[in-house]
């Protein structure tokens, strides 16, 4: 930061006291700077804004971020401004001559309003490279074009031509363009002022033309601040376009993003144009909307005009949520926002039996879903990451399918916390071991839950709640196909609701107010509501996720974005992939087998065991992609948990997690022997990082403090 | 004139035979960002060029009248006219007057002002809160002072309630301060000081061992433990909006910084020294040489918190900060504070006086809850305190900063600390432009950007 002794020194004006000058050494340039907030209440800033400096300004002149420097530019010949924003020319609006400049006789009754003079010709230097000046006529040229010329003009001396008429070449003799570039000329090189500043008048006395030639304008003085004296406070600031005063209708720039929702750049879909022509303006009947557009031209026909938005339609016009209207007369109602749950009014609330016996149930569903979404995610025709390049038309279509399988992963990679969140509201209600079965039946009524159960002679008590809309689907390994995306959406959406077309997952309203409304788990409570709360608020996310899934894809064909699964049961299938297929199995297994270790460890040490856990899963991933390149889904077997379960019993974790490693690290060896170069390679990275992995489960697992289950 | 202390970029003193020994309206000092010049005349702070340094020097010598050359040089632009008198914002109660410790230095005679132990009854606390309801503006704050005022916590509690009421009532927004040696602090207490506004300043001397030579119990037993008994009980059931610690500091106080250090460690929100200048025991009092000393030791708190707020790290060192926060705003005002003219003491009987230190000092009355403020004395008083009546603080560069010094000290012993002050007051006005020098430096902030300071302030 510089203080004011780091400015160079040079000649100093006069000491603005108006103290005789002390005994001494001359003053330099006098610099002081205010410092504390009195002393810059009494210091008088003088002239523009300091944020109109350019070097700290955005170039920028349409809303102008600090000043708009077009108004720089209307004062780039000395005495003279000009306008540039007009359709018909550049014009001459005032002009305050210089003591040079008065020889020319120029007055003010040489540019009545009916005959505003108009910049002709500007002959100056528009590149250091140039050694010679250039020549632009301005012969009905637009304003905001000869504004163009004048921007780019370098300092130093120019010549300019101006007259009555925008069209100065099309009237008068042939020669006298080549008349103009003569005065025009000889204006540049001249040196007196007699010589620079010519007006030519017709006989009566009227401005035929004029010819100026002087340096341009320095917009800034000797400190690099706009100079004081050409421009007024506020001038270059005038023309700033604020928010309030935006049109928007007609203003073309498009910083004011939130105005202009319909124009801003967005995924190439063309929307339905929200200030479009309501109602024909001859018989007032209202019109339907025009088909989306993306042409502009067209896009601009279909808006409603200036007078009928001014004269009040504009208050008339629909808010927009979430890209669609919501209309504001009574023919179309509103769409009807899902019920809001009274909680302290629910009925049929559970007792702690009857709420673990439903958690139980809800777990096993969780299961499913993250296995039927992960299958989904490897049926989309994307890779597991984008490669760095990507050109071509194909580029956006398969970074829009890539999008979309990441958002279903994560739906899939929130169903597993789900899953262990279930699991840990099991452990709050002193459950002995956590739920890992996968449910056949999405959504089963507990009526039908009976009857099976009771075939079997067991007793289960699944709670029915009396109007509850079961969905009662069953559990499939599909591709992600339109029907299916739906399907999901219809699952998932409507978390919060109870009433007709709630899903199962509606249930989890009925624990929440169970939980909130009785004493389940003293004491925890809170840690209970909570989860649930999350349960239900992230259930209706991926509802949402879907949709936009669904948007995303759009009307691409399921050919296109899916892939062609091969059967995983055939035979004809290769070793390598035949290997794959049940190293993916075994990962699916570990998976839950992790669970019930994890369980068996306590909070907190199960709670380190798992985000380790999750670790493995990156290595499920890959092979599931490995296969999906290859057309091969994951065969998900639902793996037998007794084994683990007795030897988790019998032998302590320890044991466990070593039986799961040596199985995982078994089924890595076949693959690699089984594998071309590439999946072998990743094979042998597997071992690796899958060996990495356990030791520290082990160290987990083994410290004395996580020995036995902890009871409370 | 007692001596000048060295202080670091002392300029020259002005030759003899020149006006003023001491810089009256024009003062120059250097920092390590150059020349600098406080404008006593509106508190202003600019930074100078060498040469204009060099000239307002010479025209100092030049020109007899230095008020007239500041205002040629430095024009204010016109201020609007002050109203007159000001709203009472602030009574403090005297709830007890009386006390359960027995500091050698407590100006209030162990809470007794001299009389007998006196407590105030919820009638008369109610009608201070009255009182002051009625003749403040939109806010208004509510002290509670003694002796220890909880002692009689039963009219704390009730006047503190008493007040919310009837400030809400009135559409007016009431603050709370209490000045406690927390040796007797409940929880309840503590959960009324957090369920309304309260600032709750803490009297504590330093850690264990100073703290207890110098505050000692009725019993002489030791009062740090209390406190710190005090402190987890503020933990654990809520703290105040605002928690300060005020430390007295006497000749024996030693070293500061460490003290500085111990209480901020504690937690408190703020941390604040004041020096003893009256006392009924003479070993407390601080004689010219004590002064010295008592300036070198605060300049190294003061360098302490520089450093910490420079490096973006919050240190809670009042005095400094309060300094900063001054000489930012400019403040610029002729009475050292606003007794009698904003603030207002009530006695236990609810008689009014200009402060909490003149309780009982008739030359300070200043009218009755009952009956209401004596208008006529308050303006009086805020008359004949104007600093630029008093000797020797019109000569003095530093007169709007101070304001003349405490009416209470002043009146029992003079001004014998006007060194000191400057001293503080120069070290202040160079630390503020080293603050804000370098928060400029340090995050790209040009100098159109003050914020920064106050940022990190409070």
């Amino acid at each position: 930061m510089t203080s004011p002794n780091d400015k160079p020194e040079h000649e100093a004006p006069a000491d603005k006291t108006g103290h005789e000058a002390p005994a001494g050494p001359a003053p330099k340039v006098i610099k002081i700077f205010p410092r504390n907030l009195t002393a810059r209440a009494d210091y008088l800033v003088p002239g523009n804004p300091v944020t109109s400096r350019p070097e700290s300004g955005v170039d920028n002149c349409f809303p102008g971020l600090e000043y708009d420097q077009r108004n720089l530019d209307q004062r780039f010949f000395p005495g003279l401004s000009f306008e540039f924003q007009r359709e018909d020319g550049a014009v001459l609006v005032d002009f305050k001559l210089t003591d040079a400049q008065q020889v020319s006789g120029l007055t003010r009754d040489d540019m009545p309003a009916a005959r505003p003079l108009f910049l002709w010709a500007l002959y100056g230097k528009f590149s250091t490279a140039d050694a010679e000046p250039t020549l632009f006529a301005f012969h009905q040229t637009r304003g905001p074009e000869a504004l163009r010329r004048v921007h780019d003009l370098l300092p130093g001396r120019v010549a300019i031509a101006f007259g009555p008429r925008p069209d100065f070449l099309s009237s008068g003799s042939p020669l006298f363009a080549a008349e103009l570039i003569e005065k025009l000329h000889a204006a540049y090189e001249a040196e007196q002022p007699l010589d620079k500043f010519v007006v030519v008048r017709e006989r009566a006395g009227l401005l035929k033309y004029a010819v100026f030639s002087d340096e341009r304008t320095k917009y800034l003085d000797d400190d690099g601040v706009i100079d004081v004296d050409t421009f007024a406070p506020g001038e270059l600031t005038k023309t700033l376009c604020a928010p309030w005063v935006y049109d928007f209708r007609d203003c073309v720039c498009f910083y004011w993003a939130a105005n202009k929702p319909d124009m801003a750049e967005g995924d190439g879909r063309p929307n339905v144009n929200f200030l479009r022509e309501r109602f024909d303006l001859g018989t007032g009947e209202a019109k339907p909307p025009p088909a989306p557009t993306p042409i502009y031209l067209e896009w601009r026909e279909q808006l409603m005009k200036h007078g009928t938005m001014i004269s009040g339609a504009w208050r008339d016009l629909p808010v927009v949520l979430d890209d669609r209207e919501v209309p504001t007369d009574a023919s179309e109602p509103p769409p009807t926002p899902p019920a809001a749950v009274a909680f302290d009014r629910l009925e049929h609330l559970f007792n702690r039996e009857e709420a673990i016996s439903e958690l139980k149930y809800l777990a096993t569903v969780e299961h499913a879903l993250i296995v039927e979404y992960l299958y989904a995610h490897y049926s989309l025709n994307a890779p597991r990451e984008l490669p760095a390049s990507q050109k071509g038309k194909g580029a956006a279509r398969q970074h829009k399918i890539f999008t979309a399988a990441g958002e279903v992963l994560r739906v899939a990679t929130d169903e597993m916390r789900h899953f262990l969140w279930v699991n840990r509201l099991l452990r709050l209600l002193e459950c002995d071991s956590p739920v890992t079965s996968r449910a056949k039946v999405v959504g089963l009524s507990p009526d039908r839950d009976k009857e099976k159960y009771e075939e079997k002679g067991e007793e289960r008590p699944r709670k029915v709640i009396p109007d509850f809309k079961y969905l009662n689907r069953d559990f499939g390994l599909r591709r992600l196909t339109r029907e299916v995306l739906q399907d999901f959406i219809r699952i998932e959406a409507n978390s919060r609701n109870t009433g007709p077309g709630g899903v199962s997952f509606g249930m989890y309203v009925h624990l929440l107010a169970s939980f909130m409304r009785r004493p389940l788990v003293p004491g925890r409570q809170d840690e209970a509501v909570d989860l649930i709360k999350l349960l239900v608020d992230e259930g209706d996310e991926h509802g949402k996720t879907f949709l936009r899934i669904s948007e995303a894809l759009g009307d691409m064909k399921e050919a296109e974005y899916l892939r062609q699964f091969r059967d995983p049961a055939d035979r004809e299938l290769t070793q390598e992939i035949k290997t794959l297929l049940d190293l993916g199995d075994v990962h699916y297994q570990s998976f839950l087998s992790m669970i019930h270790v994890s369980y068996a460890l306590g909070p907190r040490a199960g709670g380190e065991l798992i985000s380790k856990a999750v670790l493995l899963m990156q290595e499920l991933h890959k092979t599931g992609h490995e296969l999906a390149a290859q057309n091969v889904p994951l065969r998900f077997t639902e793996p037998d948990q007794g084994a683990i379960r007795a030897t988790l019993e019998a032998e302590g974790e320890l044991a466990a997690l070593e039986e799961i490693q040596r199985k995982t690290l078994e089924s890595l060896r076949a693959v690699e022997g089984a594998a071309g170069p590439k999946v072998g390679r990743m094979a042998r990275q597997q071992a690796v990082v899958t060996q990495a992995i356990y030791e520290d489960l082990k160290g987990i697992a083994s410290r004395p403090e996580s020995k036995g289950r902890e009871r409370r | 004139m007692s001596r000048r202390l060295p202080l670091y970029g002392e300029r020259a003193p002005a030759a003899a035979g020149a006006p003023d020994a001491y810089d009256s309206e024009l003062r120059l000092f250097d920092t390590s960002r150059g020349a600098h010049l406080f404008v006593v005349e509106g508190s202003r702070i600019f930074d100078l060029d060498p040469e204009s340094a060099q000239q307002v020097e010479s025209l100092k010598r030049t020109q007899g009248d230095h008020a007239a050359l500041s205002a040629a040089l430095f024009p204010r632009r016109p201020e609007a006219p002050a109203a007159g008198l000001m709203p009472l914002y602030s009574i403090s109660l005297n709830v007890a007057q009386a006390c359960n410790m027995s500091c050698g230095y407590c100006y209030a005679d162990e809470g007794k002002f001299g009389g007998s132990p006196r407590v105030m009854s919820a009638e008369v606390a109610r009608a201070s809160v009255d009182r002051l309801v009625a003749e403040s503006g939109p806010r208004l704050l509510v002290g509670f002072m003694g002796g220890e005022p909880l002692l009689n916590r039963e009219v704390v509690h009730e006047a503190t309630r008493y007040a919310a009421r009837r400030a809400a009532d009135a559409g007016k927004q009431v603050s709370f301060s209490v000045t406690t040696n927390a040796t007797l602090l409940r929880r309840e207490d503590v959960e009324l000081f957090a369920s309304h506004p309260f600032s709750v300043q803490v009297s504590i001397d330093g850690a264990r061992e100073l703290n207890d030579a110098q505050r000692p119990m009725r019993d002489g037993s030791g009062s740090y433990e209390r406190i710190e008994a005090a402190l987890s009980l503020f933990e654990r059931f809520g703290r105040p909006r605002h928690l300060a610690a005020r430390v007295t500091v006497t000749p024996r106080s030693g070293e500061l910084l460490p003290t500085l250090d111990h209480l901020v460690s504690l937690g408190f929100d703020e941390v604040g020294f004041a020096p003893v200048l009256v006392s009924p025991s003479p070993e407390y009092a601080f004689a010219a040489d004590d002064f010295d000393r008592l300036l070198v030791r605060m300049e190294a708190c003061g360098r302490k918190a520089l450093g910490e707020l420079l490096a973006g790290r919050e240190y809670p060192f009042g005095n400094f900060i309060t300094a900063m926060q001054e000489i930012h705003r400019g403040s610029h005002r002729p009475h050292p504070c606003g007794a009698g003219a904003g603030y207002l003491s009530a006695n236990a009987e609810g008689q009014l006086f200009a402060c909490h230190r003149l309780i009982d000092v008739p030359e300070f009355a200043m009218g009755s809850v009952g009956r209401g403020t004596n208008d006529e004395a308050r303006s009086a008083h805020l008359r004949r305190s104007h600093v630029d009546l008093m000797e020797p603080c019109r000569g003095c560069w530093a007169r709007y900063l101070c304001g003349g010094g405490c009416y209470h000290e002043v009146r029992s012993r003079g001004r014998v600390a006007c060194d000191y002050i400057r001293g503080w007051l120069d070290f202040c006005l160079k630390s503020y432009v080293e603050l804000t020098s370098g928060l400029a430096d340090a995050t790209l902030f040009g100098r159109d950007e003050p914020d920064a300071l106050e940022s990190l302030l409070w």
